[in-house]
C-alpha cells in the first residue's frame, strides 16, 4: 500500500468534510428562510463565519462538573465521526483492520448518538435550575426531590430517541447490503460498477425504499425538525449543547455540519456507488470526487424543505413515525432478499 | 484569524426582557420573525442561550426582582459582548422611573438600565419601529468587530 | 372533576428567560417520567407597582400610565380608564369617536390574535407558519400606524372622545378599507393553512383540555372560557359596539386545538366589525368639550380585552386626581386555569398548553 496516498486521502476528505459540514448549514438555513418568503442570511453566515467568530471569543469555563471533558467531547466526537468518512474510502477499504465494514459503521454511529447524552448530564446551563429567581419560598410546592436541568431532560430524552428513532436509518443502510450480499462496504460499492458504468442501487425498487427510509432517519440522526424532541426548543431551549459557548460552541457547529456532511456521504457511497475517491492522476478521480461532493448536497437541501413545513413531534406521533418507516424498511429489506 | 471579518458577518443577539409593557420586546420579535422587517439578512441572528450571543438587547426599566437574573445572564455571555437598551424604558425608565403621584415613582425599578450594565447602544421610542431596531444593530456590529479579546 | 395532583420525582422550572414565555415568569413542571402531574406558576417578576404610581396622579397623566400596562392591548387599557371617568362624571361620548375607538380596538385585537398564532406556532416548532402569521398581521400594524400615529401605543381615547390626530380624513379610510380587503384575504388563506395541515393539527388536537366545570371553577375568561362552552363577552354590555353586527363565538371542546379555532374564527369577525366602521363611520365632531373634572365616587368598568374581562376601578378627588386605582387583567385568572389544564400532558404539550391561554404577564403584574 503506498503511504503517502492514504494520507493524502485521509487529509483531503477531512478538508472537504470540515469545509463542506459548516456550508451544510447555511445552505439548510437560506432554503428555509426562502420557504418562509424572506431574504434570509447569506450561505456562509450561519455555518463557517459563525464558527469563526466563535472561536475568536474569549475562552471560559463552562458550568459543567467536568468542565474539560465537556469542552473535549465535540471534537472526538468530530474525529469519531470522520472515521465513517475515511472508512468508506478506497485507500481504507484494504487496510488489514478489515472496520470497512457497515458493521462497524453502525457501532460509530451508535457511539455519536452516546455522545449527546454524556453532552447532556455533564451540562449545568443558568436558564434552568441556577437562574436566580425566588421561586422556591415558603409555601410553595415541594414535590420532587430532584430539580432536573433542561440539559439533563435532554439527555433523558436523547436516550429515548436513540432508541426508538434510530430504527430507520440501520434499517436503511443494511438494504445495500442485503442487495449486494455482504456487510463489507467495498463489495457494496463495486456491486453497483464502476464510475463510467454506474448501476446504483437507488434507482432499483428496494433501493428506492431504502432511500426513503434513510432520509427520514438521517433527518432523526441530525435530530432536525420534526424529530426534535431531544432539544426542543420549545421547552429545552436547545438541549444538551447548552452550555457550549465560545471556542466549544464553533466546535459543536462543526459537529454538527460534518455529521451532516458524512452521512450524506454515507448515502452517496451506498445507494450510488460512488465512494469518496480522492484520485488527482485522472480526470476520471477527479470528477468522481466532484460528483460525490456534488450528491452530497441532495439530503440537506431534502431536510431543510422538510424542516420547514415540520413541528417538534412528540413521543406520542415519534413512536408510528418511526415504527412505520421501519416497516416499510423491513418491506424494502424483504423486496431486497 | 478572521477575527474582524468573522464578527461582522455573524452576530447573534440575545432578547432579555426585563419588565416594561411588552411593547418593544414584541416589536423586536417582529424585526426577527416577521419576514416583512427580517433582520437575518443583515447577518443579525436571535438566539436564547446566552452562551450563544454577542449583543444583548434589554427592553423594559429592570426590575429589582430580574436585576438578578439580567446579571447573571450577561455574565455568562462569552466576551467581546455588547448590551443594547431597547425603548425609552430601559434608556430612562419611563414612566415607571419619573412619573408618580403622593406615594412618589415605582419602588420596584432597579434600571434605568445602564445603572445595572454598561450600555452601548440606545434605541429610542416608545416603542421603537423596527427601522430603528435594525439600524441600531447594524451600528453596533462594527463596535463588537472592533473590540479586543 | 378535580384533576388529580400526583406525586411527581422530577421538577424542571422553566424560565425567567425562555424562548416558549417570552415574557419573564417562572412555571415549575413536576413530573413523572415525562408526564406532568403538577404545575406551578409563579408571576411576581413584572411588578411594576403600577397601581400606586397612579395614587394622588391628574387623570390624564394617569392614562399615559394605564396605556403603558401593556403593549400588546395597550387600546382596550386607555380604553377602559377612560370610560371609568365617562361613566362616574356622565360623560357624552360623539358618535364617531365611538367608532373610531371600536375601529382602533378591534385592529389590536386582531394583532394580538395574530401574535397568538405566531408564538403558539414557534412552540410547536412550526417557524414557517409563525413567520406568516407575522406577514398576515404587518397590513394591521401599518394600517394601526397610519391611523393612529404610533404602531403599538395608540393613545386613541381621551376622555369624552379621541385624541383629533386619530381623527381620519375620507382618504386615509378609503385607503385603509382598499388595504383590509387582501389583508383579510391573506388571513382567511392561512388560517385555512393551519387547520389543514395534519402535522400541526396532531400536536394541538386533544390537548390541554380544559372543561366548562373547570374553566367556571377557575373563571377562566375571554376566549379561553368561550373556547370552553362559556359564552361570555363584555362587548356585548357596551354601547360602542351596539353600532355593529357581529356575533359571539362559542366552542366546546376545550383543547388546544378550540382555543386556536375560536380565535381564528374571532378574528374574521373583528375583521367584519372593521369593515363596517369604515363604512359606515358617521362625520361629526370627535370629542365633546365643556365637562369638568370633579368629585368622583369609586366607579367600576368592565371591559374585554383581547385575552378576556379587563377591569378598571376608581374615584376621583376634588382636583380631579385618581383615588384608589385598581385594575385587575384577564390573565390571572386563565393563567389558573391553565396550571390545571396541563396537567397529564408530555412536558412539551404542557408548555404549549400554558401558551395556549395566550398570557399577557406585564397586564397581569402590572
Amino acid at each position: 500500500m503506498d503511504y503517502v496516498n492514504f494520507i493524502i486521502s485521509t487529509v483531503v476528505l477531512t478538508v472537504v468534510a470540515l469545509f463542506f459540514g459548516p456550508v451544510f448549514l447555511g445552505i439548510e438555513r437560506k432554503i428555509q428562510a426562502r420557504i418562509q418568503q424572506r431574504i434570509g442570511p447569506p450561505i456562509l453566515t450561519p455555518g463557517t463565519w459563525s464558527i469563526l467568530k466563535f472561536w475568536n471569543k474569549k475562552p471560559f469555563t463552562p458550568n459543567s462538573p467536568m468542565p474539560s471533558l465537556y469542552h473535549a467531547l465535540p471534537p472526538v466526537t468530530i474525529v469519531v465521526v470522520l472515521v465513517i468518512l475515511w472508512l468508506t474510502s478506497p485507500e481504507w477499504w484494504g487496510l488489514p483492520l478489515s472496520l470497512a465494514t457497515l458493521v462497524a459503521i453502525v457501532g460509530i454511529m451508535k457511539f455519536e448518538e452516546v455522545m449527546y447524552v454524556v453532552m447532556g448530564s455533564l451540562s449545568r446551563s443558568i436558564l434552568s435550575v441556577t437562574m436566580p429567581y425566588g421561586d422556591v419560598v415558603k409555601g410553595a410546592v415541594t414535590k420532587a426531590t430532584i430539580r432536573r436541568f433542561f440539559e439533563g431532560q435532554s439527555a433523558v430524552r436523547f436516550i429515548k430517541h436513540i432508541t426508538i428513532a434510530s430504527f430507520p436509518i440501520y434499517i436503511a443502510i443494511f438494504i445495500p447490503v442485503v442487495i449486494a450480499r455482504s456487510i463489507f462496504v467495498q463489495d457494496v460499492v463495486l456491486y453497483q460498477g464502476s464510475f463510467l458504468d454506474l448501476h446504483p442501487i437507488l434507482f432499483t425498487v428496494p433501493g428506492f425504499v431504502g432511500a426513503i427510509v434513510y432520509f427520514v432517519g438521517y433527518v432523526a440522526q441530525l435530530n432536525d425538525y420534526p424529530f426534535t424532541i431531544a432539544k426542543a426548543k420549545g421547552d429545552l431551549v436547545e438541549g444538551a449543547p447548552l452550555e457550549y459557548g465560545a471556542h466549544a460552541r464553533g466546535n459543536y457547529y462543526i459537529l454538527r455540519g460534518v455529521w451532516m456532511f458524512v452521512l450524506s456521504s454515507l448515502f452517496v457511497t451506498l445507494f450510488f456507488g460512488i465512494p469518496p475517491v480522492v484520485d488527482f492522476s485522472s480526470m476520471v478521480g477527479v470528477s468522481q470526487l466532484v460528483m460525490h461532493v456534488l450528491l452530497t448536497f441532495m439530503l440537506p437541501v431534502l431536510v431543510s424543505v422538510l424542516s420547514a413545513f415540520g413541528p417538534i413531534l412528540t413521543f406520542k406521533q415519534l413512536y408510528p413515525v418511526s415504527f412505520g418507516f421501519t416497516a416499510i424498511g423491513v418491506f424494502g429489506l424483504l423486496l431486497a432478499l | 484569524m478572521f477575527k474582524e471579518v468573522s464578527r461582522k458577518n455573524a452576530v447573534h443577539v440575545m432578547l432579555v426582557y426585563s419588565g416594561g409593557c411588552n411593547g418593544c420586546d414584541i416589536e423586536v420579535v417582529n424585526c426577527v420573525l416577521s419576514p416583512y422587517y427580517d433582520i437575518e439578512q443583515y447577518k443579525v441572528m436571535l438566539t436564547w442561550n446566552p452562551r450563544e450571543a454577542d449583543i444583548l438587547l434589554v427592553t423594559g426599566p429592570v426590575l429589582k426582582r430580574i436585576e438578578p437574573a439580567l446579571k447573571k445572564i450577561y455574565e455568562s455571555i462569552p466576551d467581546p459582548k455588547l448590551v443594547a437598551a431597547v425603548g425609552s424604558c430601559a434608556i430612562n425608565g419611563n414612566v415607571f422611573f419619573n412619573l408618580g403621584g403622593d406615594l412618589g415613582p415605582s419602588e420596584e425599578v432597579a434600571g434605568p438600565l445602564d445603572k445595572v450594565l454598561p450600555v452601548a447602544a440606545k434605541i429610542p421610542g416608545c416603542p421603537p419601529r423596527p427601522e430603528d431596531i435594525i439600524s441600531a444593530a447594524a451600528s453596533a456590529i462594527p463596535i463588537l468587530a472592533e473590540m479586543e479579546v | 372533576m378535580e384533576k388529580d395532583r400526583g406525586e411527581a420525582d422530577v421538577e424542571i422550572p422553566v424560565g425567567l428567560v425562555h424562548p416558549a414565555l417570552l415574557e419573564p415568569y417562572r412555571p415549575r413542571f413536576f413530573l413523572q417520567d415525562e408526564v406532568v402531574t403538577d404545575c406551578e406558576i409563579t408571576l411576581d417578576a413584572q411588578h411594576r407597582g403600577i397601581e400606586r404610581i397612579m395614587e394622588g396622579i391628574p387623570v390624564d397623566k394617569c392614562n399615559i400610565i394605564t396605556e403603558r400596562i401593556c403593549g400588546i392591548c395597550s387600546c382596550v387599557h386607555l380604553w377602559n380608564s377612560v370610560r371609568v371617568v365617562e361613566k362616574g362624571l356622565n360623560i357624552e361620548v360623539p358618535e364617531r369617536a365611538q367608532y373610531m375607538r371600536v375601529i382602533i380596538n378591534e385592529l389590536e385585537r386582531l394583532t394580538s390574535h395574530l401574535i397568538f398564532f405566531g408564538h403558539a406556532l414557534e412552540i410547536i416548532g412550526h417557524e414557517t407558519l409563525a413567520m406568516r402569521a407575522f406577514i398576515a398581521r404587518e397590513p394591521f400594524m401599518i394600517m394601526l400606524g397610519e391611523l393612529s400615529g404610533n404602531r403599538v401605543h395608540y393613545a386613541c381615547p381621551i376622555i369624552g372622545g379621541i385624541r383629533p390626530r386619530c381623527n381620519p380624513t375620507d382618504d386615509l379610510c378609503a385607503k385603509s378599507l382598499a388595504q383590509l380587503q387582501p389583508a383579510t384575504e391573506y388571513l382567511k388563506d392561512y388560517a385555512d393553512r393551519i387547520l389543514q395541515d395534519a402535522m400541526v393539527m396532531s400536536r394541538i388536537e386533544g390537548v390541554g383540555v380544559l372543561t366548562k366545570e373547570e374553566a367556571i371553577k377557575y373563571h377562566a375568561v375571554g376566549p379561553t372560557a368561550r373556547a370552553s362552552g362559556v359564552s361570555k363577552d363584555w362587548r356585548t354590555d357596551i354601547p360602542d359596539f351596539k353600532h355593529f353586527d357581529w356575533d359571539v363565538i362559542v366552542l366546546d371542546d376545550g383543547d388546544v386545538k378550540t382555543r386556536v379555532v375560536q380565535r381564528v374564527l374571532e378574528c374574521l369577525e373583528m375583521l367584519k366589525i372593521v369593515e363596517q366602521g369604515f363604512k359606515n363611520l358617521p362625520k361629526g365632531e370627535v370629542r365633546t368639550t365643556g365637562w369638568k373634572l370633579g368629585k368622583m365616587p369609586i366607579t367600576t368598568c368592565y371591559h374585554e380585552a383581547p385575552r378576556g374581562e379587563l377591569y378598571d376601578s376608581y374615584g376621583l378627588d376634588e382636583k380631579g386626581n385618581v383615588r384608589h386605582y385598581k385594575c385587575r387583567t384577564p390573565t390571572v385568572t386563565n393563567l389558573g386555569a391553565m396550571e390545571v389544564a396541563c396537567l397529564g400532558e408530555h412536558l412539551t404539550d404542557a408548555v404549549l398548553t400554558l401558551a395556549s391561554c395566550d398570557p399577557c404577564l406585564c397586564c397581569t403584574n402590572r
